[in-house]
C-alpha cells in the first residue's frame, strides 16, 4: 500500500496545507501521465472509449475529451 | 481559409504547433512559424539567407522543464522513486515512454478547463490571415509556405529579432513573392494540383 502511504503523507502536514496541496497536485499529474499511457495502450488493443470509460469509472464523454487529441494525432479515433 | 493551404503549408503550421508543444510553450507564436518555415523547402532557402541565425542564436524561449522538475522534487520528497518508476514504465511501454508522456502538453487533457484556448496567439493568427491576403494580392489560388513567410515578415517583432533592415526586408519579400507566384500563381494551376495532392 505504498500509494496510500504516499497520499496520507502528502496530506498530513497540518501546519502548511499548501505543502499537502502541492504534493497532491503533483501526484495527480503523475497519475494523469500514466493514465495517458494506459489509455493509449487500450486504444491500441482495440478497446472502445466506452470500455475505457467504464474501467476508469468516468463517462465516455469525459474520457473522450481528455484523450481523443492524442489518439487522433496518432491516426486513430 | 485553411482549405487553401497546400500540404507543405499545412506541414509548416503543424511543425510550428509541434515545436510549441514540445517546449510546452503554447500558444503558437510567430517565432514557431519562423523556425518551421526555415526548414521548409519552398520558403526556407530564401529565409535562411537573412534569418538563419534566428533559430540557433536567438533563444526563442526557455524550455520550461521547470514544472516537471518541481514535480520531480515533490514526488521524490514523498518517497516516490522516479528512476525506478521510469524503468518500470519504459519496460512496459517502450523506451522513453515515461519522459515522453510527461513532456506532452498537459492542458490538452486538462479536465478543468471548459474552453480550450486557441492554439495560436494573436500575432500568429494575424500571420495566418496575412498569408491569405498575400495570396489574394498575388492572385494565387492556394496558400503556400512562401505566403506564410510573407505574413511572418509583416510581424514587427520578427523583423526586429532578425535584425532585418529595409533593404533586406524588401529583398526577402521580392524573392518570396517570385517563388509564390511561380508555384501558386495564376499560371501555376498544374503544379498546384501536384503540390496539393
Amino acid at each position: 500500500m505504498v500509494a496510500v502511504d504516499i497520499l496520507v503523507r502528502a496530506a498530513s502536514n497540518a501546519d502548511d496545507p499548501g505543502e499537502g496541496l502541492r504534493a497532491i497536485a503533483a501526484l495527480k499529474r503523475l497519475s494523469d501521465d500514466l493514465e495517458v499511457l494506459h489509455v493509449e495502450r487500450a486504444r491500441d488493443l482495440g478497446w472502445t472509449w466506452q470500455q475505457i470509460a467504464e474501467a476508469l469509472g468516468v463517462t465516455r464523454q469525459t474520457v473522450h475529451r481528455k484523450h481523443q487529441t492524442g489518439a487522433t494525432r496518432k491516426g486513430k479515433g | 481559409m485553411f482549405e487553401r493551404f497546400t500540404e507543405p503549408t499545412r506541414s509548416v503550421v503543424m511543425n510550428a504547433v509541434a515545436l510549441a508543444e514540445q517546449r510546452q510553450c503554447e500558444p503558437v507564436g510567430c517565432q514557431h512559424f519562423v523556425e518551421a518555415l526555415l526548414a521548409d523547402p519552398e520558403a526556407g532557402p530564401i529565409l535562411q539567407t537573412r534569418m538563419s541565425g534566428l533559430n540557433a542564436e536567438t533563444p526563442i524561449e526557455t524550455p520550461p522543464d521547470d514544472a516537471n522538475r518541481q514535480d520531480d522534487d515533490l514526488l521524490m520528497s514523498l518517497g516516490i522513486d522516479l528512476d525506478s518508476l521510469r524503468r518500470q514504465i519504459d519496460e512496459q511501454f517502450g523506451a522513453g515512454a515515461f519522459d515522453a508522456v510527461r513532456r506532452r502538453r498537459r492542458s490538452d487533457r486538462d479536465d478543468d478547463r471548459p474552453h480550450r484556448r486557441s492554439r495560436f496567439d494573436v500575432e500568429a493568427k494575424t500571420v495566418l490571415e496575412r498569408s491569405l491576403r498575400h495570396a489574394l494580392r498575388l492572385r494565387c489560388r492556394s496558400i503556400g509556405p512562401s505566403h506564410l513567410a510573407l505574413g511572418v515578415l509583416d510581424d514587427a517583432d520578427v523583423v526586429a529579432q532578425a535584425n532585418l533592415d529595409a533593404d533586406a526586408l524588401r529583398e526577402l519579400r521580392e524573392r518570396l513573392e517570385a517563388v509564390a507566384v511561380e508555384a501558386h500563381g495564376p499560371e501555376a494551376t498544374l503544379s498546384w494540383w501536384r503540390r496539393a495532392g
